[in-house]
């Protein structure tokens, strides 16, 4: 019996090569996609299980309750938590606490900025992370570096031995090389030190606080043979010892839960501080966008069985005559779908490995993803699921056909089932895929807006070059020495990135008017290089000048209206002359106001600002080029980098090229217009299959209409007439929705485009040319066939 | 072994309603070669259904091998279609997807026939039917004629009681009809089969033992076929 269900199937996907192709290449379509997500999601369970000791590992996650936010769960833990648990407790075989940072670490005259974590010694007995060469860094002022980082650094050299310089960490010995991890690990970091150095003065009061738990994270190994439940059950009695008398701020208290490793990818639930765990919401969101794309080509797969249905409904007459049950006939389609679906997955693999290089997909979907045979269980069962599914809706329409209104011998009666679903199966798929493209040209426009918009400084002719902590002056010196030179000035990060050192500033030492704003470090030179302009008061007066005491460079800063207005200070001008402390600890003097400027991602409106003179932080030089000598200009200024720093390649990059590059992500809109690609293809190939098989049907209606005296024209009219109208339809649903979505995304940036008339309409105007050409195609070779041919067949 | 009591068939129309049939009784019995004539229209198809359990009837009552059938089951008519009744068509429908060899084992495979038991009865189908060269050919193969005989071969190779056969010489020339018509003759008398078919040749009517004739829904008395009585 299912011998014969798949020899039938497979002889109908051959004959009807068309059908097949169409939906072989949809269903593919979608699976691809679906795979992609499968794969990330199959990887999110294979977080770290190269740990010999994973089942016994937990980490120690803090509830908070707070008066202001309420109940958070957070997966750091105060410091000292990790010490009392190794103690007291001797179903504890080891403790590990880590501190991350990210900052910027020097060596072999380079500099990175890289994502470390300040480890215990325990890290390296409780996690299996591969060494490759030397061992782990335990002993304080000691560091082991990745693969990469060791490479970057170091190329083929040896770094065993070698030197790191990190902030005011001082150097850093590496001991080790970690080989790369066999599977992903919600652990990332470039480089790991021992976390007895003493890193930022700020941390040292951590390790003893009780207050504060989102310095860093305790991760725990039980004895072996302890119960899983062991630790969660005395961790009540710890919080309650370590909170008894302590005085917080906003927060009534907190508790501590466990988290075992291995529940630990995917994370089902938000937590503060996390780490890399891959968030269940984000899979899921990836493998709706798959299924969507999916049910796109299983609506072709709908459409094109019942516009066919003439044909098989005869067959299914004579199987039920013949002593079928309903339900064997039901069989018999969804067997031929499977087989379908299979053929699919073998195409949606081949997809699979063209887009695989894709650098979007590596990154964010299956990098570090092990194609084991678990997977491809998974990827054939889930295409089987998918013929039957997809076979499901037809297979019930088909399978109802009574075979004495099918067999009689004279086809008049109405054989056609499920012509109303059809149609609304097109228009959806043509209403999803135009809210698809609208959606993502408003994506597009928005970046292209971002990379190229006025920030309200000036972003042309000028060439930033990233430069280490070492004083400059005699770069800047020679730079300005070089014709075409206009100016030079120096800043700490550049604008237009996301901001950088966010705090708290206050009008008065303790309380007052208080406000969060951005700090960023420049040098006088820099308000007239970017023709920033000022409302009140003047420029930031050199650094020498500006040294009261010694080492006090900074006492004055520029702020922007906003941080004005954040400060509660009646207009600009009042603001000058007036005092802000940092941090609680350092006092400015407010010596100018600038007129506001966009400084950081046009995710948010204008921040407060403060600009402050402090040559230690300076990390580009902004070098402004008078039009026309960029080329000799530049030239020079290489010669120059090379005589300052022989061992390191010159980075310096246009303003306006590092915007557009930040801005624009060609290959996330590769990706996604792929997507949409695929999308449009599938409702594209539906609409061109659909025209098809019903205008066949209608061949004999279009032989007697010509022997009548109709012309070509008039029957591309009638046989287009109905789906032009459904194409019109999609547009209309289609409009408001995409609008729509595409305010929804725009709605995440402070600063963006409307979507007007040109994104609208062209989105609908492509959907309806392509539509269009696939109808006008098809029903031109249909009305230019000789009626003669068409009339003889009975 | 076929009893109809004052069975109707109508169909809605507007208000009101359409008789295609009107209150037909009749006998059949087993081992008989009934055919049944009337000008098109005149509701030979419906009846023809109706005995053969495709359609119901919209009043009266259905007696098959004494059994009430007017309301049956899915799985229990599915039941009879294949152990009792086959049905041979005008316009052959055969399916195209499969061969001869596989569209004469169609039956066999919902009767449930180990794959030996339908090798065998096959392979006696097409020996008997003087097919057995064109058993890897695919329906659009062949002519008309060695259509309806793969045509017949299916009806019959489920071994059912009875026959229903719409118009089988219809699209045929009349060399082709007679050699149907004999191969009927012999499954009635060899095989014991009993026969009912729609014809509109008074020659093809004559193969069998009794003539219905049918006129706007109405049966006219049956007429016996000379020699037999
Ligand atoms: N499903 C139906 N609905 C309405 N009328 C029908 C239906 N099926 C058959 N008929 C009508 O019943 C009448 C008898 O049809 P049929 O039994 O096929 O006649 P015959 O086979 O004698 O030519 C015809 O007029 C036909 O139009
Ligand atoms: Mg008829």
């Amino acid at each position: 019996m299912f011998r014969n269900y798949f020899v039938i199937a497979f002889r109908n996907l051959w004959k009807h090569r068309l059908f097949s192709l169409i939906n072989i290449f949809g269903l593919a379509s979608g699976m691809m996609v679906c795979l992609l997500a499968i794969a990330h999601i199959k990887g999110a369970f294979d977080y770290d299980t190269f740990h010999p000791n994973r089942d016994r590992i937990y980490r120690v996650l803090t509830e908070v309750d707070d008066r202001r936010y309420g109940r958070n769960l957070f997966a750091t833990s105060p410091m000292p938590l990790a010490e009392t648990l190794k103690r007291d407790y001797a179903f504890v075989e080891e403790t590990s606490r880590f501190v991350r940072t990210y900052g910027e670490f020097s060596a072999n005259y380079k500099r990175f900025d890289l994502l470390s974590f300040a480890v215990d010694p325990g890290f390296f007995r409780m996690f299996g992370f591969p060494m490759a060469k030397g061992r782990p860094a335990t002993e304080p002022g000691t560091a082991v570096l990745t693969r990469e980082t060791a490479e970057r650094f170091f190329g083929t050299a040896d770094p065993i031995g070698q030197v790191i310089q990190y902030g005011s960490a001082g150097p850093l010995t590496v001991t080790g090389v970690l080989a790369d991890s066999p599977v992903r690990s919600h652990l990332k970091f470039d480089i790991l030190l021992a976390l007895g150095t003493p890193t930022k003065a700020v941390f040292n009061g951590v390790f003893f606080d009780w207050r504060q738990y989102t310095n860093g994270y305790t991760y725990v190994l039980l004895r072996p043979g302890i119960p899983a439940d062991a630790l969660e059950r005395v961790l009540p009695a710890v919080a309650g010892r370590a909170t008894r008398g302590l005085k917080f701020q906003t927060e009534r208290g907190y508790s501590f839960r466990t988290q075992a490793l291995t529940d630990l990818s995917p994370a089902f639930r938000e937590l503060m501080f996390s780490t890399y765990e891959p968030q269940v919401s984000g899979l899921l969101a990836e493998l709706s966008v798959g299924l969507v794309t999916l049910l796109l080509a299983g609506f072709n797969y709908i459409n094109l069985t019942l516009a066919r249905s003439l044909g098989r409904a005869r067959e299914v007459g004579i199987r039920k005559v013949a002593g079928a049950l309903r339900i064997q006939v039901v069989a018999q389609f969804m067997a031929e779908s499977t087989v379908l679906s299979l053929f699919a997955l073998g195409l949606a693999y081949l997809m699979l490995e063209l887009v695989k290089p894709m650098a979007f997909v590596q990154r964010w979907l299956i990098g570090g993803v092990e194609w084991d045979l678990t997977l491809w269980g998974i990827f054939i069962a889930f295409s089987i699921l998918t013929g039957l599914l997809a076979g499901a809706v037809p297979a019930r329409v088909l399978s109802g056909f009574e075979p004495a209104q099918v067999l009689r011998s004279k086809m008049g009666l109405k054989v056609m089932r499920g012509i109303s679903l059809r149609k609304s199966l097109v228009v959806i798929q043509f209403a999803i895929s135009i809210v698809a493209m609208i959606s993502l040209m408003s994506m597009h426009q928005q970046m292209e807006y971002m990379a190229t918009a006025d920030y309200g400084f000036r972003r042309e002719g000028i060439l930033n070059i990233p430069v280490g902590p070492a004083p400059h002056q005699r770069l800047v010196d020679d730079l300005r020495q070089v014709a075409g030179v206009e100016r030079v000035s120096a800043m700490s990060k550049l604008f237009g990135h996301h901001g950088d050192g966010f705090g708290a500033v206050r009008r008065q030492r303790t309380g007052g008017d208080s406000s969060q704003a951005f700090s960023f470090a420049v040098d006088p030179e820099f308000v007239p290089n970017f023709s920033l302009q000022l409302l009140a008061g003047r420029n930031l007066p050199p650094a020498a000048a500006d040294s009261l005491r010694p080492g006090a460079s900074g006492r004055f800063v520029l702020i922007n209206e906003e941080a004005a207005r954040a400060f509660r200070f009646p207009d600009a001008r009042a603001a000058v002359g007036q005092t802000l402390w940092l941090n609680d600890s350092t006092e400015v003097q407010i010596i100018g106001v600038m007129k506001d400027f966009k400084f950081t991602s046009f995710a948010w409106a204008i921040k407060p600002l403060i600009l402050r003179n402090r040559p230690d932080e300076f990390r580009f030089l902004n070098v402004r080029i008078t039009p026309g000598s960029e080329e000799t200009a530049l030239a020079d200024i290489r010669a120059i980098w090379k005589k300052h720093n022989p061992y390191e390649a010159f980075a310096g990059q246009w303003y306006d090229d590092f915007l557009y590059d930040h801005h624009t992500h060609p290959e996330d809109m590769n990706f996604m217009g792929l997507l949409i690609g695929l999308a449009l293809s599938i409702a594209g190939l539906g609409l061109f299959g659909m025209v098809t098989y019903t205008t066949e049907t209608r061949i004999r209606e279009v032989g007697i209409r010509k022997v009548m005296g109709a012309n070509v024209g008039q029957i591309v009219m009638l046989l287009s007439k109905d789906f032009v109208k459904l194409l019109a339809l999609s547009g209309v649903i289609a409009l408001p929705l995409g609008y729509m979505a595409g305010n929804l995304f725009l709605h995440a940036f402070a600063y963006h485009i409307s979507i007007g008339a040109g994104i609208l309409l062209s989105g609908v105007g492509v959907l309806l040319t392509l539509g269009a050409l696939t109808i006008g195609i098809r029903t031109y070779r249909a009305a230019q066939a000789n009626p003669a041919d068409s009339l003889r067949a009975e | 072994m076929i009893s109809l009591r004052n069975v109707s068939k109508y169909y809605p129309a507007g208000f009101g309603k359409i008789y295609v049939l009107r209150n037909i009784t009749l006998d059949i019995n087993e081992g008989e070669f009934i055919s049944i004539m009337g000008p098109s229209g005149s509701g030979k198809s419906t009846l023809l259904h109706i005995l053969g359990l495709l359609e119901e009837p919209s009043e009266g009552e259905y007696l098959f091998f004494d059994q009430p059938v007017q309301k049956l089951s899915e799985k229990r008519r599915t039941d009879l279609h294949r152990n009792h009744i086959g049905f041979v068509f005008q316009a052959y429908h055969l399916i195209d997807e499969l061969t001869v060899y596989e569209n004469i084992e169609t039956p066999l495979l919902y009767k449930g026939l180990s794959s030996s038991e339908r090798k065998s009865r096959v392979a006696e189908l097409l020996d008997r039917f003087n097919m057995v060269a064109k058993k890897d050919l695919f329906p659009t193969q062949l002519s008309g004629g060695q259509q309806q005989l793969v045509g017949i071969a299916r009806a019959v190779a489920a071994k059912p009681k009875v026959i229903f056969a719409d118009e089988p010489t219809g699209n045929l020339h009349s060399d082709q009809s007679k050699e149907i018509m004999e191969l009927f003759k012999r499954l009635n008398q060899e095989d014991g089969v009993t026969i009912v078919q729609v014809t509109h040749s008074e020659t093809n009517a004559e193969y069998g033992n009794r003539i219905l004739r049918l006129k706007d829904g109405w049966l006219e008395p049956s007429e016996v076929i000379g020699s037999q009585l």
